[in-house]
């Protein structure tokens, strides 16, 4: 008896203890925790009488932690306080949870036709299965009152699907190969331009017992950047969205010879000793600690590698990737894009309340974020004070301002299924278990069976 | 006496509301997940019917080189790492604590530590330790002198698979040692002391009387074991965060894959009515292994 | 002479080998308190073993002030205790039923609570949401301590199940003769002896539901109702992950557990020491 006493006791206690806190919190949420998921958004839900009509805005993203200090963050939640700011009549209701367990949230809550109001997604492939379901909001008609002409040209491709647009662009993401100019320096080696240069750096940096270049093949997209941009170097970013897409092919000299590079630099130990073992993690801290000298990466990094705690502040340099002679890119066609977004709920109420929050929103954000340092804005117009923004993403803005062509990362494009079959492939032909050969032909294959 | 124990009412009361709760949230799902098996569906819009199509192509065809077939050995390999080392080993720990040593208490809580710590912990530890650029592992190795052992310990082929299963074995020693240390503590202290004027002493004892008394903890222990093996999960699934490669692949890890990254809900549905009937052909077949050892103990 | 000597080695070796076994098993928690205290620079490759160079309680103050973690502490508090009061009666009471009782059915009911045991728990994931969905439970308490309740049961009830058929039946006998009913042998007479059993069950119920991620993830929009799993998982960004402010919430959410443990298994040993179970 006494052991039920025990239980009781603690059970009663948890049960009194989380009841007083619920009281102590704002009553407003009561109502909300009784609701279903989201169906009555919009409506005039709340339990208050307040005389002005307030709509509610249920907002889903992998924004989760609102004292980050990653770029895409702080951009994000600025942008959100700012919006909240400026449509005082609304509010808006977020929800932020982390990639993985949003992924399956937004997926799940699809499946049974309970998306929210406004929710972060991915384009390409990711966001075909939503727009098959029918679950978005078309904005063609809404982006006729003058947001089009707001948008640099080419960043709302991967929202758009049978000619029809769902989802608005924030910033431009790009990969920019980083370099330690200090280690460079130390092995005697000019930054390089060319292929045949990056090569000699690599064996100049290997012999001073430096790690040439730091990448975490582990989470596999990492590596998946470097396949990209040899295939965008030698086919150009054209035929690279081509295959993608199917509408070209990736069985093509071009990328054959892009994988044969791909592998070489795994066999000269291009990555260091354990590419496949070390984590993303375990590669950005490699970069950052000075024990490798270049990083491919996305401009997310920029604030890591200016943070007070790097080693490497101020000694880093971005530049745009080689050249490979005989290939038919060239180096203003840059392996990144537009590819983030939120989509509107198809069946969301008070469609044009709806449709100024968004637009406010996302336009804020992409300056925000440009702010932060991490990515160039796909709007154009003032951004405002840009003194304080990372030297770093000031370069890359400058860089790829002549940009001629985009990729967008392979992971995104593809569809999920896809992704995952490409990237089988891939780590196959990492691990030296495939031929070069062989990878763009059985990716060829595998993402053109069935349908 | 009979009357006492088949009051109808009584079992209502005991029963029912437990048996309707399970069967609306705990049962229902795995006829839904059956029927989703016969649907070519992305688990995001609406699907439609195709019936046992895709099954073939998950054990035979394999058309998306997911190597299910494969993921299954690497399962029952665990069980068996399980049942042979992991559980007489709690074994041997629960009895030499229940039977008293100095600091038992002390031990008891100890022993249990790892099974209180969440998987995302243990995974992210075991990382760290198996890192082949800076793990301890790695690095006590090159210290000791061996540093020709040195692995990539979670990437190459012949240590892939066990370097996973390490963890797993040893987060869950604590739970199978203290529901064993518990069944022991139960057996009642005349029982023993009659043993003992019996003439029966130390090893003796253990064997005749404390063993058989177990007996069905043991079971359990094994049951969960075996099944906790084949729907292996959690471990796998942050230490390859969706495998590298196929060698560490699991059902579990796989049927996720498929639902949640390729969008094929069917087919992912396949591989969890699969793990179901596996599970219960296992939970037979060791209910029918252990069916004459409990008829013989028999009060 | 002899024996005694060989009495005391043997007892050493005993102890020496508890010892090593300990190091072992509580080296995970020193990694991971050590680990808290330190810069994610450190955690990712430049410090992993060692003492932290510079204790960064900013880590725990990231976790515990900045964050929702009190009130998402609460919540798993709340909807852990309530799940194991309420699966462990169910669970004994079924499992006593089961085992004990006599009608036709029982071994039918014990199949389909098992099957519970097998389901890949992923897999139900999307029909516990449609259900939750069509009684408006979503976004609430229920949408989280109902599943946990109904997973938590077919593992108890397997312990319980064992525990019950291992006990002599002389004990009911007696008390049905000395005229107890069904309800008073059970509360009064069998549910004692199994103390230990719930007491495990308990525990694995607890650690279970208090770690549980997915569901909660998936579930619960309102971050006032989110438990602490979810709290410390949105630490972890795409590209940059707070490690120390994560182990520093995993400690956080790891000491109630150890507490409970500690707590319940202390109990049960005074009562049974004390004589509760009778010959």
């Amino acid at each position: 008896m006494s052991l039920f006493r025990n239980m009781a006791t603690i059970g009663l206690t948890s049960v009194l203890a989380a009841g007083l806190a619920a009281c102590g919190s704002n009553s407003e949420k009561e109502s909300s925790a009784s609701a279903s998921a989201s169906n009555d958004h919009a409506a005039s839900s709340s339990a208050s009488s307040s005389p002005a009509e307030k709509i509610k805005i249920t907002m889903w993203s992998q924004f989760s932690d609102p004292n980050s200090k990653d770029g895409g963050f702080i951009g994000f939640f600025k942008a959100l306080e700012a919006t909240k700011a400026q449509f005082p009549n609304v509010e808006i209701e977020h929800t932020g949870l982390e990639g993985e367990s949003y992924k399956t949230k937004i997926k799940t809550a699809s499946a049974a036709d309970q998306l929210p109001d406004i929710f972060f997604s991915w384009g390409g492939g990711f966001a075909q299965p939503f727009v098959a379901g029918n679950r978005l909001l078309a904005l063609d008609d809404l982006v006729q009152d003058g947001t089009k002409d707001k948008l640099v040209p080419g960043t709302t491709d991967n929202f758009t699907f049978d000619g029809k647009l769902y989802g608005l662009p924030t910033n431009i993401a790009t990969a920019n190969l980083y370099v330690n100019k200090e280690l460079f320096e130390s092995a005697g080696a000019p930054l390089p331009t060319t292929w045949d240069e990056l090569v000699a750096a690599i064996n100049a940096l290997k012999a001073k017992n430096i790690t040439p270049i730091a990448l975490g093949a582990k989470d596999r997209w990492p590596a998946m950047f470097w396949n990209s941009i040899l295939d965008i170097r030698m086919g150009g970013t054209a035929a690279v969205n081509a295959a993608l897409n199917k509408t070209g092919s990736f069985d093509i000299p071009e990328f054959q010879e892009a994988a044969r590079k791909y592998k070489e630099l795994f066999d000269m130990k291009a990555f260091g000793e354990n590419p496949i073992g070390t984590s993303y993690d375990d590669s950005i801290n490699m970069f950052l600690t000075g024990k490798a000298a270049m990083l491919y990466m996305g401009a997310w990094v920029n604030g890591q590698i200016n943070a007070e705690d790097s080693q490497v502040k101020g000694k880093v340099d971005v530049v745009k990737f080689p050249s490979i002679p005989g290939g038919k890119g060239n180096v203003d066609e840059w392996h990144g894009g537009s590819g983030e977004t939120f989509f509107i709920n198809a069946k969301v109420d008070h469609k044009d309340t709806v449709w100024a929050v968004y637009k406010f929103f996302m336009e804020t954000m992409a300056k925000e974020v440009f702010i932060a340092g991490s990515g160039s804005s796909a709007w154009k117009g003032d951004m405002g004070d840009t003194s304080k923004v990372d030297p770093l993403a000031i370069k890359i803005g400058e860089l790829s301002a002549s940009a001629t062509g985009f990729s967008y990362w392979w992971d995104q494009m593809l569809n999920g299924n896809d992704t995952e079959s490409m990237f089988t492939s891939l780590m196959s032909l990492t691990g030296g278990k495939l031929a070069p050969e062989q990878f763009n032909k059985e990716l060829q294959k595998k993402l053109n069976s069935g349908k | 006496m009979q009357q006492v124990f088949s009051n109808k009412k009584a079992i209502a009361v005991f029963v029912l509301p437990t048996l309707i709760l399970f069967v609306a949230v705990g049962f229902v799902p795995i006829v839904q997940s059956f029927y989703y098996s016969l649907l070519d569906w992305d688990g995001i819009g609406t699907g439609h019917f195709v019936g046992f199509k895709f099954y073939k192509d998950v054990f035979v065809d394999d058309t998306y080189g997911i190597q299910f077939v494969n993921s299954i050995w690497n399962t029952l390999y665990l069980a068996l790492l399980s049942v042979m080392i992991q559980i007489p080993f709690a074994f041997f720990v629960a009895l030499v604590l229940a039977r008293g040593v100095k600091g038992e208490r002390f031990y008891r809580t100890l022993f249990f530590i790892p099974v209180t710590i969440s998987s995302s912990v243990i995974g992210l530890m075991f990382l760290q330790i198996l890192n082949p650029n800076y793990g301890v592992l790695n690095t006590m190795l090159e210290q000791v002198g061996l540093g020709s052992w040195r692995h990539d310990w979670l990437v190459e082929e012949k240590t892939a698979l066990s370097s996973i299963f390490l963890p797993a074995v040893w987060q869950w020693v604590g739970y199978y040692m203290l529901l064993m240390y518990a069944a022991i503590k139960g057996i009642s202290e005349e029982m023993l002391e009659a043993a003992k004027i019996d003439g029966a002493s130390g090893w003796r004892a253990t064997i005749s009387i404390i063993v058989p008394s177990v007996a069905p903890i043991i079971k359990v222990c094994i049951v969960f074991a075996v099944i906790g093996s084949l729907k292996f999960f959690d471990l796998t699934f942050i230490m390859t965060k969706g495998a590298p490669q196929p060698v560490t692949d699991v059902p579990s890890t796989l049927m996720y894959n498929s639902i949640f990254r390729r969008n094929m809900y069917g087919y992912g549905s396949i591989m969890a009515v699969f793990m179901v009937i596996e599970c219960l052909l296992a939970y037979f077949a060791l209910q029918w292994l252990f069916r004459t050892r409990e008829e013989g103990v028999g009060r | 002479m002899n024996s005694a000597l060989r009495f005391r080695w043997k007892s050493n070796v005993l102890q020496a080998f508890l010892i090593v076994f300990a190091i072992v098993q509580l080296y995970p928690l020193v990694w991971l308190v050590l680990t808290s205290f330190k810069t994610n620079l450190e955690i990712t490759g430049s410090n992993v073993i060692g003492i932290p160079a510079k204790w960064m309680v900013e880590n725990y103050k990231y976790v515990l002030i900045s964050s929702n973690l009190g009130r998402n502490f609460l919540n798993s508090i709340w909807y852990t205790g309530i799940t194991v009061v309420a699966s462990g009666l169910l669970a004994s009471m079924v499992s006593y039923a089961v085992t004990r009782m006599k009608w036709k059915l029982s071994k039918v009911v014990l199949l389909v609570i098992m099957s519970g045991l097998m389901i890949p728990v992923h897999a139900t994931l999307l029909p516990i949401f449609i259900l939750l969905n069509k009684v408006e439970l979503l976004n609430t308490p229920w949408a989280l301590i109902i599943p946990y309740t109904v997973n938590a049961i077919p593992t108890a009830m397997f312990i319980l199940v064992g525990f019950f058929s291992a006990l002599p039946r002389e004990l009911e006998e007696a008390s049905v003769v000395d005229g107890c009913n069904i309800y008073q042998v059970f509360f009064r007479i069998m549910l004692p002896l199994v103390k230990p059993a719930i007491v495990s069950v308990s525990i694995f119920t607890f650690l279970a539901a208090w770690n549980e991620l997915m569901f909660a993830s998936t579930f619960i929009n309102d971050i006032q109702l989110m438990p602490i799993t979810v709290a410390i998982n949105a630490l972890t960004g795409t590209y940059r992950t707070e490690y120390g402010p994560i182990a520093a919430g995993m400690v956080v959410a790891t000491f109630p557990t150890i507490l409970f443990y500690i707590f319940l298994s202390d109990r049960v040993q005074k009562s049974i020491v004390a004589g509760a179970v009778k010959g």
